[in-house]
């Protein structure tokens, strides 16, 4: 099936679970990424997809092509579910603080390893609106509606991020592209 | 806006591999997920300190043990 997502949807919200399958081998992955990559936990992230794909179904008739493209709707399902589970996590933590361990990092290479040190190292904010545009090519705009902020405070988020991390690794300023 | 190169040169290196997980959660996932979600308590959140959820938790095993030593004397 080389249908674009939007047509996918269109054929799910028709009762077609195989359009939905397919939406799921397209997304799980860039999903999981996404996830991973702010939280850096397996377990967590699975989770956060299931529950994405999960919403999906039990809201699919909320999506419409003129509100914006599945992607953008994917993603910003994901991004909130993840929000929720980690406050959740927060709330039991400070009453039984020895509930959960922090992530361990197993097995990377050196440059894997300080790529994902200088990403902890952003806040929250500011590395979610990194992972979205560099990792997963979405627009300002999209990104935007994903984290449910306006266009201007995802400039300056990344501009901030870009300008800590080019400080971190010790890159000169050439005022290109940030 | 255009990405930085360098910073996405860099970003680049951290990739992600991906397990093998199936859309729907097992009985026993959702079983875990379901105990572990938020149920409304009565008491409200911020007024719970780590002290009086110890207390909350420690007091009724207190008092067992001691009706069971004054039951024994």
């Amino acid at each position: 099936m080389n249908l674009t997502d939007e047509k996918l949807m269109e054929k799910f919200q028709n009762g077609d679970t195989e359009a939905l399958n397919e939406l799921y081998e397209r997304y799980r992955a860039p999903l999981f990424r996404f996830i991973y990559r702010c939280t850096r936990d397996d377990q967590l992230s699975m989770d956060v997809v299931q529950d994405a794909f999960l919403k999906l179904q039990q809201k699919k008739h909320y999506f419409s092509p003129e509100k914006g493209r599945l992607k953008t709707y994917l993603f910003q399902i994901a991004y909130h579910t993840m929000i929720s589970k980690i406050n959740m996590r927060a709330r039991w933590h400070r009453l039984l603080p020895f509930l959960y361990k922090e992530p361990v990092n197993i097995s990377r290479s050196d440059e894997k390893m300080e790529v994902e040190r200088m990403l902890q190292s952003l806040s929250n904010e500011q590395r979610a609106v990194i992972v979205l545009f560099y990792y997963h090519d979405l627009s300002q705009k999209d990104i935007a509606r994903i984290l449910n902020i306006p266009l201007g405070t995802v400039k300056s988020r990344l501009h901030q991020a870009v300008q800590k991390m080019r400080k971190e690794w010790g890159i000169e300023s050439d005022g290109k592209g940030s | 806006m255009e990405k930085d190169r360098e910073i996405d040169k860099l970003l680049k290196k951290y990739t992600v591999e991906v397990p093998d997980f199936p859309m729907k959660k097992s009985k026993m996932e959702k079983l875990a997920n379901w105990l572990c979600e938020k149920a409304s308590f009565p008491i409200p959140e911020e007024r719970i300190t780590f002290k009086g959820m110890v207390c909350i938790q420690v007091i009724p095993i207190v008092v067992s043990l001691a009706v069971s030593v004054w039951m024994i004397l």
